[in-house]
């Protein structure tokens, strides 16, 4: 079991109301694969202007999760999200402890 | 801070992250990685920033996952084309 990082794209033709429940269905694709997402620590970055369009899309909802999961199963869970209509993109990265709290300060600065 | 350009004596740029005892820089960190790139969305070349070798490959590797994600541009705005 290793930990890792999962940024979440969805398209925002979802709209606000359903937006809760689609995130719920596309963690299921994780859940069923035998992961274990660490709720505590998710990332919700609402509702983002994208840089560049994505799918002929301009915004997308931005969610970040954790969660720990053996490595044999992370093909096959990105293989999924591929094929769900929903996920304009996403990206799985392990997770990376040293990444976050040194940063904090030197943002705080700005 | 940005930039500091060699004047007089010459001035010793400093890596930002070394300063700030930065173990690891975060992907998401956009804003702070939005400094790292210039008017045409290129990455700020370490002669230019003063990043140390490390820290300039951390940082490569994050700002090219944080325009994967569309959080950075890949192409800057460059008006008068």
């Amino acid at each position: 079991m290793k930990k890792y990082e999962i940024v979440l794209l969805l398209d925002p033709t979802i709209g606000d109301s359903d937006i809760e429940a689609a995130f719920e269905s596309v963690l299921e694709i994780l859940r069923g694969q035998g992961t274990e997402i660490i709720q505590s620590e998710t990332l919700d970055w609402g509702k983002r202007k994208l840089a560049y369009p994505v799918k002929k899309k301009e915004t997308a909802y931005y969610r970040i999760f954790r969660f720990n999961a053996k490595t044999q199963v992370i093909g096959e869970i990105e293989r999924r999200l591929r094929i769900d209509e929903r996920v304009l993109r996403s990206m799985i990265v392990l997770y990376d402890p040293d990444a976050e709290k040194p940063i904090k300060p030197a943002e705080a600065k700005e | 801070m940005r930039m500091r350009y060699m004047s007089g004596e010459g001035r010793k740029k400093v890596c930002h992250f070394c300063v700030n005892d930065i173990k690891s820089i975060d992907y998401k960190d956009f804003r702070m990685l939005a400094r790292y790139l210039t008017e045409r969305a290129k990455i700020v070349p370490r002669r230019t920033s003063g990043t140390c070798s490390k820290h300039q490959r951390q940082l490569s590797g994050a700002i090219k996952k944080a325009r994967y994600l569309a959080v950075l541009p890949y192409i800057g705005e460059y008006e008068g084309n």
